[in-house]
């Protein structure tokens, strides 16, 4: 009877009819930029077009503009993609990249007046906020808004990496009782004395981890130092204990150099004309 | 016998109830379905020439109806304009991408930022938006008409086809209907704005441009003094004048619309209603204490005042005061208001009514009040005159209270004002030298 039931299923005559899915969407200039130079090499999907199933339900969100989804999208390439790919190779880069990209318009406000500027989900899924207000024109202010979302980006690329291979225990033996869900309490400086990158660092071991891959990346090696400085004594040294394990990770595991990444990427930004990217 | 019949008869509908034949009620799955909808869909929103009118009522309370214009191309490209935005002084074309999707049923949803955004935009309404929708569920569509209700918030969305293509002139011509209700409502902040009706009744009437609303203010004689009745009425614009989408109600009668005559610039009922007219007067026809509430109140009741027409609402003032020899409008970030420079030679009289202050001592005088204050965004009133100073222009501030009001110079005098038995005739009495 099993038999007669798989000879049934297999029947090739069967009308299956017309496909179900239609597609609804024509490729414009922005989705060719992006299946071209992201999602054919690096697999990546990027959702510029308003999806409220991808958001939070409960936000007052609003969609991406249109004429600021390139520019933004190629600065970001140039000054994320591009830099580890150089350092850390085509296959590493292709292998643990996050694989979608959400782009919202607006600001994600919080009710305490706070701002979510970036959410990611499962190493899978990244979400950016805010930029509509990305603005290629201003190179000063559009360039401190690209390294906020650079730190949302190495932060959830640091929780991919470490998900693929994890991090030495002994990171997790530097600060074990300095943990808080209660973190958002907590101020830079007091952080930093207790030998946290970030307040957000104080959540878990694996956001302190991600955050200090996150902080040396997206400052010079000068501005990592002056933050570094800002700490007292003890929290000094906490800090450069956890520096060295995660510098020695990217190493042993990895194989990049996160001095030469950190000055790489560091040097992109400072020479990249924004407007002359967003014009590529 | 009788059991076994019941049996038999409970076999027949057993076995009906088992029949699994389902009957096909439609000829075409769900997924079919939703895809052929959406194709005559966009056909339908293609087909426009002119593309469409959207009449737009954001879900938020109080708010009113605003015009939105789109046209849908095959590209999936939509170009939208719109007067959601008060701030905004001159209306524009903007493009978005659209899509017909299936969620929660039909939607007509722009999916990239344009001026459609405006009311769910959390940047402008400190993270809360105002009432606005991405995606519009469809209720029901036919080739002239489609209506929309907002996904979250549950605004209405009336598609109707568009009368011509220029629709930047379409929303100019609504628009100007505004500009003059807010030339006549901004005239509010210096008298006293009312609807008069054709039996003498009147109402406070202030028109709020943010929630495209009007308050009503019924002033009730009471045992206890004056009480304020507020009701508030949703409105919108169209070529005629204004329309009412939350009537008012005036015993039996409603009035549902006010039609603008450019030539005489007064906006007034259509002959089928009842005679009511939007007037601007020097004082409302009640106590101190009313007033005062009035211009005390900072909520609802502000005009806003940014953005249109500015120097058109200077052009009136100047009409409204001749003998004045220039009209400044200022504005700053915490306060706006004009600045009346009197024309020379017209000291010591002020523009007060009749131009006459009879001063009755040094430090005590009297007028009375013609169409004068200026005010800022503060319940606090500031004119210039030539009563301390010939050669320059004082400036007199005065503060509403409960009492009446009080006047303060720039030499730190100190004055205090009784209303005399009219509320259109003040006593100003220099009470007091506050410093030296």
């Amino acid at each position: 009877m099993i038999l007669a039931a798989a000879f049934v299923a297999c029947d090739d005559d069967e009308n299956l009819g017309e496909s179900n899915i239609v597609v609804e969407t024509q490729m414009n200039e922005i989705d060719q930029w992006i299946f071209n130079n992201l999602t054919e090499p690096y697999n990546i999907e990027v959702k510029y077009r308003w999806d409220d199933t991808e958001l939070e339900n409960k936000k007052v969100l609003t969609a991406a503009a249109l004429d600021k989804v390139l520019p933004f999208l190629k600065t970001l390439k140039k000054s994320w993609i591009e830099p580890y790919e150089e350092l850390g190779g085509e296959t590493f880069v292709k292998s643990y990249i996050p694989k979608l990209i959400i782009l919202v318009g607006s600001r994600n406000l919080n009710n305490d007046g706070t701002m979510v500027q970036g959410t990611a989900e499962g190493g899978r899924k990244v979400v950016l906020y805010q930029i509509n207000e990305f603005d290629p024109e201003y190179q000063s202010s559009s360039k401190s808004f690209l390294k906020r979302m650079l730190h949302i980006m190495h932060h959830e690329f640091g929780h991919i990496l470490h998900q693929a291979v994890m991090y030495p225990d002994e990171f997790k033996l530097v600060t074990p009782g300095g943990y808080t869900s209660a973190w958002m309490n907590v101020s830079d400086e007091q952080a930093l004395n207790e030998g946290f990158i970030t307040p957000y660092s104080k959540l878990d071991v694996d956001e302190n981890f991600v955050e200090t891959i996150a902080t040396i990346l997206t400052n010079s090696n000068d501005e990592y130092e002056a933050i570094i400085s800002r700490a007292s004594a003890s929290g000094q040294e906490i800090l450069r204990i956890k520096e060295e394990i995660v510098v020695k990770y990217f190493a042993d595991i990895w194989n990049i150099d996160m001095y030469a990444l950190q000055a790489h990427i560091y040097k992109v930004i400072q020479e990249m004309d924004l407007e002359e990217v967003a014009g590529e | 016998m009788k059991n076994t019949f019941l049996i038999i008869l409970a076999c027949f509908f057993a076995f009906t109830a088992c029949d699994n034949e389902v009957d096909e009620i439609f000829e075409q799955s769900s997924q079919e379905r939703v895809n052929a909808a959406k194709i005559e869909y966009k056909k339908i929103l293609t087909s426009s020439e002119n593309g469409w009118h959207i009449a737009t009522v954001p879900g938020e309370e109080f708010m009113g109806e605003f015009n939105a214009y789109a046209v849908f191309k095959e590209d999936g490209m939509a170009y939208v304009a719109n007067d959601f935005n008060p701030y905004n002084i001159e209306n524009k074309i903007d493009s978005s991408l659209y899509e017909i999707r299936y969620t929660q049923g039909m939607t007509i949803t722009f999916t990239t930022f344009s001026q459609m955004n405006y009311f769910s935009n959390p940047n402008n309404s400190r993270g809360e938006g105002r009432g606005g929708d991405i995606e519009l569920l469809v209720r029901e569509i036919s080739e002239d008409k489609i209506v929309c209700e907002g996904k979250v918030n549950k605004g209405t969305y009336i598609f109707t086809k568009a009368k011509s293509k220029l629709h930047i002139d379409a929303l100019d011509e609504v628009k100007e209907m505004e500009v003059a209700l807010i030339k006549k409502a901004y005239l509010s902040d210096y008298a006293f704005p009312s609807l008069s009706l054709g039996n003498g009744k009147k109402y406070g009437f202030t028109y709020n441009s943010l929630y495209r609303a009007v308050i009503i203010e019924d002033y009730v004689e009471t045992a206890e003094g004056i009480r304020v009745e507020e009701t508030i009425h949703r409105i919108g614009f169209d070529g005629e004048g204004m329309f009412f989408i939350d009537p008012i109600v005036v015993g039996n009668d409603e009035i549902t619309r006010l039609n603008y005559d450019a030539e005489a610039d007064e906006f007034k009922t259509p002959a089928d209603q009842i005679e009511a007219q939007f007037v601007i007067e020097p004082w409302p026809p009640v106590q101190v204490k009313g007033i005062a509430q009035r211009f005390s109140r900072m909520s609802f009741g502000i005009v806003n005042r940014y953005g249109k027409s500015v120097k058109s609402m200077v052009e009136d003032y100047r009409m409204l005061y001749p003998d004045f020899e220039d009209l400044q409008f200022y504005n700053e970030s915490w306060m706006s208001g004009l600045t009346f420079k009197f024309k020379p030679y017209y000291f010591p009289y002020a523009k007060f009514k009749d131009n006459k202050i009879d001063i009755l001592a040094d430090d005590t005088f009297r007028f009375e009040f013609d169409r004068y204050v200026d005010k800022s965004t503060h319940p606090h009133f500031t004119l210039e005159d030539r009563v301390d100073n010939p050669e320059g222009q004082a400036l007199i501030e005065l503060f509403f209270d409960e009492g009446g009001f009080k006047l303060y110079t720039t030499d730190y005098k100190y004055y205090y004002a009784i209303s005399v038995n009219d509320p259109t005739k003040w006593l100003i009495i220099a009470a007091l030298q506050v410093k030296s």
